[in-house]
């Protein structure tokens, strides 16, 4: 039989394609994944029919894994953990957490609390309780800071609504006075700036530097650079007394000038003698208020962010998430974050990172272990009485070869990892993943009506932001009632040993 | 297996293979091609190989009772009966969570709270698409405008035939199964080169740009409008207009391209939509095979409008409500589909009262320019229902996009630069299409290859993430 011309193309074309695979430097055009070849027939398994009716699963119920992922959830102590998972190319070889991640994994949605390692939560729940009582002045300040989801205020947002309508609203807190990457939000807040240029460990070409309490530093020196900030102009979220702006002094620093709606603008300087971070205060009549910032062009500008408040008893929740951001960053910033940290005095402060470390091949373990250290470890010299409290991942959910949705086999050995730190380190601990539902959560969620997640099982829906903020305020809450309930007798009992299994590594 | 997927390309090489060497033996042909397409069809899930066999068991022998029946009423009954049944198993495997959520939404309103349901059905993808091309095989044969299939073989063969099985295009009668009744002719080399350059341009539509598209904006911009200005929200609705566009077309051309390769032509089911200058033409150019299923099956079934011009506009929105439900249970269809009745309805409405004086004159450019402009709008309007799982959803995007803020920060430059290439290829002129399709026919073996692999690589080297489903596949 005669080969026909489009065969023959056909032909040439397979052999072609096969090119890319015979060179590891032509990885990138491979186009034809043979590992995938064989996937399609994993459809003809016994639990076919069961993918045909299926049976409704509570949204948070207890660990449950489709059977093709790893699991360690159901092990036993015949049954060692399969390797991919606990002791695999991640962490590498002979690391300490095995028993910690079996704990992870097996702890049950409805039993997750606040643990606090080190009875240090009392100061928070001290000033809550101030505010709860409307002592005059008694605000309540939490910075949270975090990855993408806090960067868009998602589960912060959630959080900070909860707490507000329950201990009153002390305004915004801070935020930035432009976008400083996609994915920034703050609710509640219509925000609009053009011409600065924005630097931040997070961005591209930058890397060590001064940065402001959010880790992002915006610096212009012609008036054609602007923000406008405005709150909304009614309901939850539209007030605001007072605004501190957050500058870098500098020598040499030109001013901005800042008006509040259509107010004769003021001028600002920056120029200073010596170098470091500064702050400004206007104050304003309670209401709905539009900020405009506008460096004047005689000099060189760079400005943080802004703070929102009012004076009244509440409480005040910073949103401060990186975008890709990773506790790492976090060891980048020096004297002007921790300038703004004392400046703003918050009562508590969450680390809430993991998700993008999940993303690594591999896990230097011990430089993990050591950046959380040495960020506690800074916050602590920053802000001796203030209440730490590491809060850990979501899940984070990927296909497997059958499509189905499971959690990647990172994110329970960075919970473990951040459960470690906090023991070791004696501040509170909140596990996120444990309290949506631990192992497989993700499908779960992104099967949901409404989806609780987004497509890329990684960010949360506003519905899902929702419930993860109220997750952890509800476990704010229960440690709160603890509290009260045991103001003047017994104090916190630490849950298990202190430093029970973890080196944490000097800072 | 999904038609991008690496082992669908296998599977088709395969295909056309085996299929070839068995058309030389008539008799086993069909038996062959049903083989293949219920191999494929598995490979989602095996129990989906039942409704298919039902309806076409259903369909075939309704279908050989109409023709041995010249009693009107037992007709009517018989078609009746089928169509009846056909629905009836769509909505069981399509809409029976809707309908439970909704009745229990119902009842509490009352007071009552019915049980929670013991499970859930799995939409069965492809469900939407052969039901219809079996329903119109029957309709056809009712009317007499189809002559019946000479076997159940070769009938089961037109119902479960494997390129088209999953998404369409919703291929008729007398297209497909006229084919599979006549001889196999052997593949030129014009039909031959035509068939590769449709499925790499279906690799290159879904791959690259619907792709790029929905994961690097699309689906954030939709699923978190908040973090999105004014101006992104509008590139994004422009967005997904491209990515449904490519994803769809892309299919299509996958589809069309591998059913060429076995020896069988089907009609194009896109012709360069967002070109239209009415709403009328949007849908020529639109999903052709579903566009013209409404109208020869439901449009032409409704009372006639000869008489009131009202009812024509009636008839065309109840039509689009209908073809807005078929795409899914959820109200956001039902607006689509209404809105894209209401549009036509007023253009339909508007050709009344400035009726054109023929074709003589043509219109000026400004009028053209910006009947398209308009078109594309009102139908960009409409993806975002299309797009969203809630009403709710819908209020924040169109909140989104009222908020008059201007920020760029989220969009990557070569979102733009894809959008404004598919846009611009919109006004490609067919002859530069054809001539193309020709140059590329008359080229050696060896330059073919090497075109395809360059296009091979090109998807290799931009599609960094994982491969997104494609979004006809879930109606």
């Amino acid at each position: 039989m005669k080969l026909s011309k489009t065969w023959f193309t056909i032909f040439v074309f397979g052999l072609l394609s096969l090119f890319p695979y015979t060179l590891p430097s032509m990885e990138h055009f491979q186009f034809l994944n043979i590992r995938r070849l064989s996937a399609p027939l994993a459809a003809w398994g016994p639990d076919a029919l069961d993918k045909v009716f299926v049976r409704p699963r509570p949204v948070n119920a207890p660990a449950l894994v489709p059977p093709s992922a790893p699991t360690i959830a159901a092990e036993t102590e015949e049954e060692p953990p399969p390797n991919s998972l606990l002791s695999g190319d991640y962490v590498g070889k002979n690391w300490p957490l095995q028993d910690d991640v079996k704990e992870i994994v097996s702890q049950q949605a409805d039993q997750v609390s606040i643990q606090d390692f080190g009875c240090g939560m009392g100061h928070f729940y001290e000033a809550l309780l101030h505010t709860a009582e409307r002592q005059p002045g008694a605000v309540t300040r939490i910075c949270h800071f975090g990855d993408s989801p806090i960067s868009g205020d998602l589960i912060s947002g959630a959080a900070r609504t909860l707490l507000q309508d329950k201990f009153g609203d002390s305004g915004h807190g801070f935020i930035f006075i432009a976008k400083p990457w996609d994915f920034y939000y703050h609710e509640g807040i219509h925000m609009e700036g053009k011409g600065w240029k924005v630097s931040s460990p997070v961005l591209p070409g930058a890397g060590g530097g001064s940065y402001g309490l959010g880790g992002a530093s915006f610096t212009a020196s012609t008036p054609a650079a602007y923000s406008h900030i405005r709150t909304t102009s009614k309901g939850e979220g539209s007030a605001v007394s007072r605004y501190d702006i957050f500058y870098r002094a500098q020598p040499h620093g030109g001013s901005f000038t800042a008006s509040i709606d259509k107010d004769p603008a003021r001028d600002f300087p920056t120029d200073s003698e010596t170098r470091g971070s500064a702050m400004v205060t206007i104050n304003v009549k309670d209401g709905s208020h539009t900020l405009t910032i506008t460096p004047q062009g005689d000099g060189t500008v760079t400005l943080y962010g802004v703070a929102l408040e009012r004076d009244n008893p509440g409480v005040v929740y910073d949103t401060l998430g990186l975008l890709g951001g990773t506790v790492h960053h976090l060891t980048f910033f020096h004297e002007d974050w921790i300038a703004d940290l004392q400046n703003r005095r918050p009562d508590l402060v969450i680390l809430n990172f993991g998700t993008n470390e999940s993303n690594y091949g591999y896990l230097p373990y011990a430089e993990y272990i050591h950046s959380y250290s040495l960020v506690i470890q800074r916050i602590r010299k920053a802000l001796p009485d203030a209440s730490i409290l590491i809060m850990s991942p979501m899940d984070r959910g990927a296909r497997d070869d059958d499509g189905d949705i499971v959690t990647i086999p990172s994110i329970p050995i960075l919970v473990a990892a951040q459960q470690s730190v906090a023991r070791a380190q004696g501040v509170a601990f909140f596990n996120t993943f444990a309290a949506m539902g631990g192992m497989g959560t993700m499908g779960r969620w992104y099967d949901n009506q409404p989806r609780l997640v987004t497509g890329d099982f990684t960010h949360p829906s506003y519905t899902g932001a929702a419930q993860l903020g109220s997750m952890l305020v509800n476990a704010l809450l229960k440690g709160f009632e603890d509290y009260k309930k045991n103001l003047g007798g017994t104090p916190c009992a630490p849950p298990g040993e202190v430093a029970k299994t973890t080196p944490a590594s000097n800072p | 297996m999904a038609l991008v997927e690496p082992a669908f390309l296998l599977f088709a090489l395969i295909a056309c293979l085996l299929y070839r060497c068995a058309s030389r033996f008539e008799s086993i042909r069909p038996f062959v091609l049903v083989a293949l397409s219920l191999f494929f069809y598995s490979t989602w899930n095996p129990w989906y190989c039942l409704p298919i066999t039902i309806t076409a068991l259903l369909d075939f022998n309704t279908a050989w009772l109409l023709v041995r029946t010249q009693n009107t009423r037992l007709r009517s009954l018989l078609i009746t009966t089928d169509i009846t049944l056909n629905l009836l198993i769509l909505a069981v495997f399509k809409y029976f969570n809707f309908l439970l959520q909704n009745a229990a939404t119902f009842f509490s309103a009352f007071g009552h709270t019915l049980p929670p349901a013991p499970f859930r059905v799995v939409f069965m993808v492809g469900i939407s698409f052969y039901t219809f091309q079996s329903m119109s095989y029957v309709i056809d044969v009712y009317r007499g405008e189809q002559k019946p299939a000479r076997g159940f073989m070769e009938y089961f063969a037109f119902v479960t035939f494997f390129p088209t099985l999953l998404a369409g295009p919703i291929t008729r009668a007398r297209v497909l199964l006229t084919q599979l009744q006549q001889p196999t002719r052997p593949l030129t080399d014009v039909q031959g080169s035509r068939a590769l350059m449709m499925i790499a341009r279906g690799f290159l539509k879904k791959l690259v740009f619907a792709d790029y598209l929905s994961v690097n904006l699309v689906d954030r911009a939709f699923e978190l409008p908040r973090m999105f200005s004014s101006l992104e929200m509008l590139i994004a609705v422009y967005a997904f207009a491209v990515q449904i566009y490519c994803d769809f077309s892309g299919y299509s051309d996958i589809a069309i391209g591998v059913a060429q390769l076995l020896g069988f032509t089907l009609p194009d089911n896109f012709n360069s939509p967002y070109r239209s200058e009415s709403m009328v033409e949007f849908w020529r150019r639109w999903h052709i095979s579903f566009s013209t299923w409404l109208r020869d099956y439901i449009f032409f079934a409704l009372p006639p409008a000869r008489r009131a011009k009202w009812r024509l506009y009636w008839n065309t929105l109840i039509t689009f409500a209908l073809g807005g439900i078929w795409h899914g249970a959820s109200w956001t269809f039902l607006i689509w589909g209404l809105l894209h009745g209401f549009g036509l309805a007023v253009n339909h409405a508007a050709e009344a009262v400035w009726p054109r004086r023929g074709k003589q004159i043509p219109k000026r450019l400004f009028a053209r320019m910006g009947g398209a402009l308009l078109t594309f709008h009102f139908v960009c309007l409409t993806w975002i229902f299309f797009r969203c799982d809630s009403l709710q959803q819908v209020h924040e995007i169109l909140i989104g996009l009222t908020r008059w803020s201007t920020d760029l920060v989220n969009i990557p430059w070569p979102i733009p630069v894809l959008i404004g290439l598919a846009i611009l290829a919109q006004w490609w002129p067919d002859n530069w299409q054809r001539w193309t399709e020709n140059r590329f026919a008359l080229w050696p073996s060896t330059a073919q290859a090497v075109a395809l692999s360059g296009v091979a690589f090109l998807i290799a080297w931009t599609s960094h993430t994982a491969v997104t489903q494609f979004i006809y596949f879930k109606f």
